[in-house]
C-alpha cells in the first residue's frame, strides 16, 4: 500500500512516500481504508521528534483519519465491513490503510464528509469534554473564548453555541474576529485593542462570564480572573492551557 | 490500581474505561447530530494528495488559515 514514511526524525520534507506491506488487524482493531487524514500539530511535532511519544523509527505518521472498515479483528463486534467511520490512532493514518482499536470508532453519518470527518476525533471531542463534562455549561450562559481565531477556539464557538450559550470570542486581529464571527459568536472583542475585562463586564451587564473556554493560558488566564461571574469562581474553568502563574483567588472576588 | 498483570486491567480499570468509552460514544453521536443539523460547520481549509504532504504540513504551521489540513492517501 501507498504510505509516507519517516525513516528519521527532522524536517517534514524528510518523509517519502512509499509502497509498504498492508497491516492486518489483531485482536479488538480494524483495518480501514482511508479516505481521508487530517494534518495536526501532533503529527508534525512527532515527525520532527519533539512530541514526548516517539514512535520507533521507521513509522508512517498521521493521528486523524476517516474511511471505511475493510476487514475486522478477533472479536470485534461492534462494527462491520463497510461501516463508516473516524478515529484517532497513535500512527499510520497518513497511507492507504490504518490499523484502529475497534471501540475507539466514531460512527459518522452519510451527510458528513471524510474530509470533515477528520474534525471529529480530537478536535470537536476536546471542547464538547471542556464544555460540557468539566463546566457543565448550561443554556443561557456566557462562554468567554479565548483563542478565538484558531482551530480550538473556533471549535469551542461552535459546541458553545450549539449548547445555547451566549459566546464572547477574544482574538486578535480582524481577520481572527471574523472567523470567530462566521462560526457563531455574538460578541466580539480584539484584545489587541479592547480591554478584556471592561468589554466583557459591559457585555454581561457587570456580571462576567460563566465559562471561559482558554487554550491560551498565560494573560488570558490572568486577564479572565477579573471579568468571571461568581459561580465561575468555584469550578467552572474549561481550561485546556496552564495559566502562566500560581492561581490567586482574591483576583476572582476582587474583579480589580 | 493493581491491573490482573503486565497489560492487563483489573475489573475496576476494565469498567472506568467502559463508562468512558461509553460517554465518548455518547457525546460523538451528539456533535454527529449537531453537524447534520447545522450547528457544526467542520470546516476544511484544504485537500491534498498524499504526495503533497508538505503543503498539508505548511498550512498548519504557518497558522493563516481557518479549518483542517487534509491529505487523501
Amino acid at each position: 500500500m501507498r504510505a509516507l514514511v519517516c525513516h528519521a526524525y527532522g524536517p517534514i520534507d524528510n518523509l517519502k512516500i512509499e509502497d509498504i506491506p498492508q497491516p492486518v488487524p489483531k485482536a479488538g482493531e480494524v483495518l480501514v481504508r482511508v479516505r481521508a487524514a487530517g494534518v495536526s500539530f501532533a503529527a508534525m511535532l512527532g515527525v520532527q521528534g519533539k512530541h514526548q511519544n516517539k514512535p520507533p523509527l521507521p513509522y508512517v505518521p498521521g493521528n486523524e483519519l476517516a474511511g471505511h472498515v475493510v476487514a475486522l479483528g478477533e472479536g470485534v463486534s461492534n462494527v462491520e465491513v463497510g461501516d463508516r467511520i473516524a478515529t484517532g490512532v497513535s500512527q499510520g493514518a497518513f497511507a492507504e490503510y490504518a490499523i484502529a482499536t475497534a471501540a475507539n470508532l466514531i460512527p459518522i453519518p452519510e451527510q458528513l464528509p471524510y474530509a470533515e470527518a477528520t474534525n471529529f476525533p480530537t478536535l470537536y471531542p476536546t471542547a464538547y469534554g471542556a464544555l460540557k463534562w468539566k463546566a457543565a455549561m448550561q443554556p443561557g450562559e456566557v462562554l468567554l473564548v479565548h483563542g478565538a481565531g484558531g482551530g480550538s477556539g473556533l471549535t469551542a464557538i461552535e459546541v458553545g453555541k450549539a449548547m445555547g450559550a451566549v459566546v464572547i470570542a477574544s482574538a486578535g486581529g480582524a481577520d481572527k474576529l471574523k472567523a470567530a464571527q462566521e462560526a457563531g459568536a455574538d460578541h466580539l472583542i480584539d484584545h489587541r485593542s479592547e480591554d478584556l475585562r471592561t468589554k466583557v463586564l459591559e457585555l454581561t451587564g457587570g456580571r462576567g462570564a460563566d465559562v471561559i473556554y482558554d487554550p491560551v493560558g498565560g494573560s488570558a488566564f490572568d486577564a479572565s480572573l477579573r471579568c468571571v461571574a461568581p459561580r465561575a469562581v468555584s469550578s467552572r474553568w474549561a481550561s485546556p492551557a496552564a495559566p502562566s502563574r500560581r492561581f490567586r483567588p482574591i483576583s476572582c472576588w476582587s474583579r480589580t | 490500581m493493581a491491573g490482573g498483570g503486565k497489560g492487563t486491567p483489573s475489573p475496576k480499570e476494565e469498567a472506568a474505561l467502559a463508562t468512558r468509552r461509553a460517554m465518548v460514544a455518547d457525546a460523538q453521536k451528539e456533535l454527529t447530530r449537531w453537524f447534520v443539523e447545522g450547528k457544526l460547520k467542520a470546516t476544511v481549509a484544504a485537500t491534498y494528495d498524499l504526495a503533497d504532504w508538505v503543503k498539508g504540513f505548511k498550512l498548519i504551521e504557518e497558522r493563516t488559515v481557518v479549518g483542517k489540513a487534509v491529505l487523501v492517501p
